[in-house]
């Protein structure tokens, strides 16, 4: 019985680097920290990650595996700003791993190294919806952040394993100098386009559009976790008609029939972005993913 | 003060962790405590709304003391750091630095000094203005919570079998309860949680108990009362079911409020590369009582100093990414109440099955438990036996819709007979149960629930059919509770 067990557990896990004791085990909520950890830490380290990248990321079950991954995790990455409360914080009490507890150096808590956006001005409570009550936490879908995420990871990384130091901050250039050039390509590309209103899903990309010079003129949900109604759709298509709306943007996981409605309505373009490393195909890197992002609101806009 | 660490991560190795750095860890003066954030569901404290953002957080102070928790990576920050802000540069090139920083000082409004993301140690530790200047301040308070339950009930008779526990035991509107949950890090090295249900007149404490944060060796020990680790159902809180009362593997061994007691228990996550947790623990013997006569009951104390002993492994089993199978083994043994040396043990097995696709928009889930109990009792004279099992199926046919049904029965000794040492009167129920549960959000639900109970035996004298229809109201505040698996 239990010999089934270990032979069904191990065919999934990917907790056992093939070459234990030389490399950091890194340990992430979603994939695109982790991706972040390996520009980095090539070789060095060893990546786990708990959300499926076409997964919403606000939802994810507390598999029990997941507390096995953090046990002997070296370093916890995590978006942070409660995007993750429901579901990652019993784990880490179940893993009982003092060296990813918080205010360790093994504890990265992404929302604590961006600048976060959205933080409410004031005091906020649920009749404005599931708000995010300490900013808005989907940070990484903005390349400054993520060059930010791994400036922070390369630190955490020469903490916990002072040998590699050189060779992080080699990866950490390597990847700055790649993303760096590609900043300078995509922001050419998005240039023209500057000001163009769009409209969101949920408030998951403002990152993205401020970076990109885009405005968010709206959100389908008409509060934040609370899915849209038919008369939501329609008195969000009445309020922006005529307003040069030109994209609507949501990520897989959310209804294509609300997005498409309001496309339709409001003559703009629906667009299925991919919001996490590995979400689409050709965005198996962290680049690759905002490439992919980019080049497809620009040849929507073309 | 953060020396110890320091050293003693050195010694060791940045990749081990080992107990003398736990035992080290004890020794850290009290100054440090107050720089560790407190675990991730209580974070950030309310007030942190207000903060400026993360990368303006750092204190003026923080910025000429290193992190607590940065170890070898402080010399290095605060060389750098030292280096007239060059740092950035020196680690990305000056044209990409000059561009984050002009970022942040566009988002935060104040110049970019030595941002967050340079640092090893826990990064924003935050400026909190306005708390505690004429007190304590508040941004130490526990994520508190309260979840209120009402129900409205109508039983086709009004002999229908008893239920304990916050469901409605008569036709009319009920208040059920208003569960009142506090938890925090209490430090480092304990976490401590507090459930209380308050009923209409009456106040109880369900669990408050400490568990240990920080243990090596996959090691955690929780001491206060707590709910007994068995089954699948006895450890769970009534707010998180499918249906508004308990399952009868519960109602008729544990009561609807659940086993739950004063003691110790230990757990163990065995370090293989699959999830198989080990659980035991020794708890008082005075529980609440299922039933409404002492025969009923399957635990009670015979002397102050008597204790149930339990036990429970539980191992997860990840099918696929999308498909999970959890399977558990629980026992609990402890003294029958019912004299000197008479036992009484239960046994159970459970499984849980759940199906939750990791892409598409429609956020179907579907899950499915079943567990079944085995009870032996030792009264002078006798000996009684029953069982109870249930089977459990959730559908989520919509992000605000669910459908569950469910099968349970239990058959068996319920009680000894007229004359003590004589045939023991038995009592079974078959039940099915349906619902159908609406949540605008994860904060609020309102379920609509049809029973069809079929109780016979010889201590049975109601009718042989009862239907009991449900209506039930929930509304939760305050901090966002995590979802148990
Ligand atoms: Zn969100």
């Amino acid at each position: 019985m239990s010999r089934m067990l270990a032979a069904l557990s191990v065919a999934s896990s990917l907790s056992f680097p093939a070459s234990a004791g030389a490399t950091v085990k890194v340990v992430t909520t979603i994939p695109d920290f982790a991706q972040l950890a390996r520009e980095v830490g090539g070789d060095r380290v060893t990546t786990v990650s708990f959300v499926s990248p076409t997964q919403d990321p606000h939802f994810v079950d507390a598999r029990p595996s997941f507390a096995v991954d953090l046990a002997d995790a070296d370093l916890l990455i995590y978006a942070g700003a409660e995007l993750e409360a429901g579901w990652l914080p019993p784990l880490l009490r179940t893993a009982g791993n003092a060296g990813i507890m918080p205010g360790e150096t093994g504890h990265l808590n992404v929302a604590t190294v961006v600048p976060l956006k959205d933080t409410p001005p004031g005091a906020v409570d649920r009749s404005q919806g599931d708000v995010h009550p300490l900013g808005n936490p989907h940070t990484w879908i903005d390349p400054r952040n993520g060059l930010r995420i791994a400036i922070a990871i390369t630190s955490r990384l020469k903490a916990l394993d002072p040998d590699g130091t050189d060779a992080y901050e080699t990866g950490l250039r390597d990847f700055a100098r790649r993303l760096g050039d590609k900043m300078k390509e995509w922001k050419d590309l998005l240039a023209p386009y500057a000001g163009t209103k769009v409209v969101v899903y949920h408030k998951s990309w403002i990152y993205f559009l401020e970076w990109a010079g885009l405005v968010e003129a709206g959100t389908i949900e008409p509060l934040p976790g609370v899915p849209a109604a038919d008369s939501d759709l329609t008195a969000l298509a009445d309020r922006l008609s005529g307003n040069g709306v030109r994209l609507v943007i949501g990520e897989s996981y959310y209804p294509s029939d609300s997005l498409g409605f309001v496309a339709e309505q409001l003559g703009a373009t629906e667009l299925t972005l991919p919001a996490m490393t590995g979400g689409a195909t050709g965005c198996d890197t962290y680049i690759d993913l905002i490439d992919h992002d980019v080049h497809a609101v620009v040849d929507a806009l073309q | 003060m953060p020396l110890h660490r320091t050293a003693a991560r050195r010694a060791a190795g940045p990749l081990l962790r080992l107990p003398p750095l736990i035992l080290l860890a004890a020794f850290v003066p009290a100054t440090t405590l107050a720089q560790v954030e407190p675990p991730a569901s209580a974070t950030e404290p309310p007030a942190a709304a207000t903060e400026p953002p993360a990368a303006a957080t750092e204190p003026p102070a923080a910025a000429t003391e290193p992190p607590a928790a940065a170890t070898e990576g402080t010399a290095t920050t605060a060389a750098v750091a030292g280096d007239s802000g060059d740092d950035l540069s020196d680690l990305i090139g000056p044209e990409l630095a000059a561009e984050l920083r002009t970022d942040e000082e566009t988002i935060t409004g104040q110049p970019s000094g030595n941002p967050a993301y340079l640092g090893s140690g826990a990064g924003g530790a935050g400026t909190a203005t306005g708390a505690g200047e004429l007190g304590p301040s508040n941004l130490m308070n526990p994520a508190l919570s309260l979840v209120a339950t009402f129900g409205a009930a109508y039983f086709t008779d009004d002999r229908h079998v008893p239920r304990s526990g916050p469901v409605p035991d008569s036709t009319g509107v009920h208040f059920l309860e208003a569960e009142l949950g506090l938890e925090a890090a209490v430090d480092p090295y304990f976490y401590l949680k507090g459930f209380f249900a308050l009923g209409a007149d009456d106040f109880e404490t369900e669990e408050v108990f400490a568990e240990t944060l920080r243990l090596p060796g996959g090691l955690k020990f929780r001491a206060g009362q707590f709910l007994t680790a068995f089954g699948r159902s006895n450890p769970t809180h009534a707010h998180v079911w499918e249906f508004i009362d308990a399952p009868l593997t519960r109602e008729r061994f544990f009561s609807g409020e659940g086993l739950r007691s004063p003691g110790l228990e230990a757990s163990w996550l065995t370090p293989l590369p699959f999830y198989l947790k080990l659980v035991a623990a020794a708890s008082m013997a005075d529980v609440p009582a299922p039933g409404s006569t002492p025969d009923e009951a399957t635990f009670g104390k015979d002397r102050d100093y008597d204790f149930l002993y339990s036990a429970r492994l539980e191992s997860f089993i990840p099918l696929s990414d999308t498909w999970s199978l959890v399977l558990g083994a629980s026992a609990v043994t402890g003294p029958s109440g019912q004299g000197a040396g008479d036992r009484s043990d239960v046994f159970g097995g459970d499984a849980f099955l759940r199906y939750k696709p990791t892409s598409g928009d429609d956020h179907f889930e579907f899950k499915l438990t079943a567990e079944g109990d085995f009870r032996r009792r030792q009264f002078p004279g006798n000996r009684l036996t029953d069982w109870a099992a249930y089977l459990e199926a959730s559908f989520r046919l919509a992000q605000q819709w669910r459908v569950a049904l469910r099968g349970d029965a239990d058959e068996g000794d319920l009680t000894r007979g007229d004359t003590l040492t004589g045939p023991a009167r038995d009592l079974g129920e078959e039940r099915g149960a349906l619902s159908v549960t609406f949540f605008p959000t994860e904060f609020s639900l309102l379920r609509l629930q049809g029973n069809l109970s079929h109780p016979h035996g010889d201590a049975w004298d109601g009718p042989e059919w009862v239907g009991e229809f449900y209506l039930e109201a929930m509304f939760a505040l305050g901090a966002h509770g995590a979802h148990p698996f």
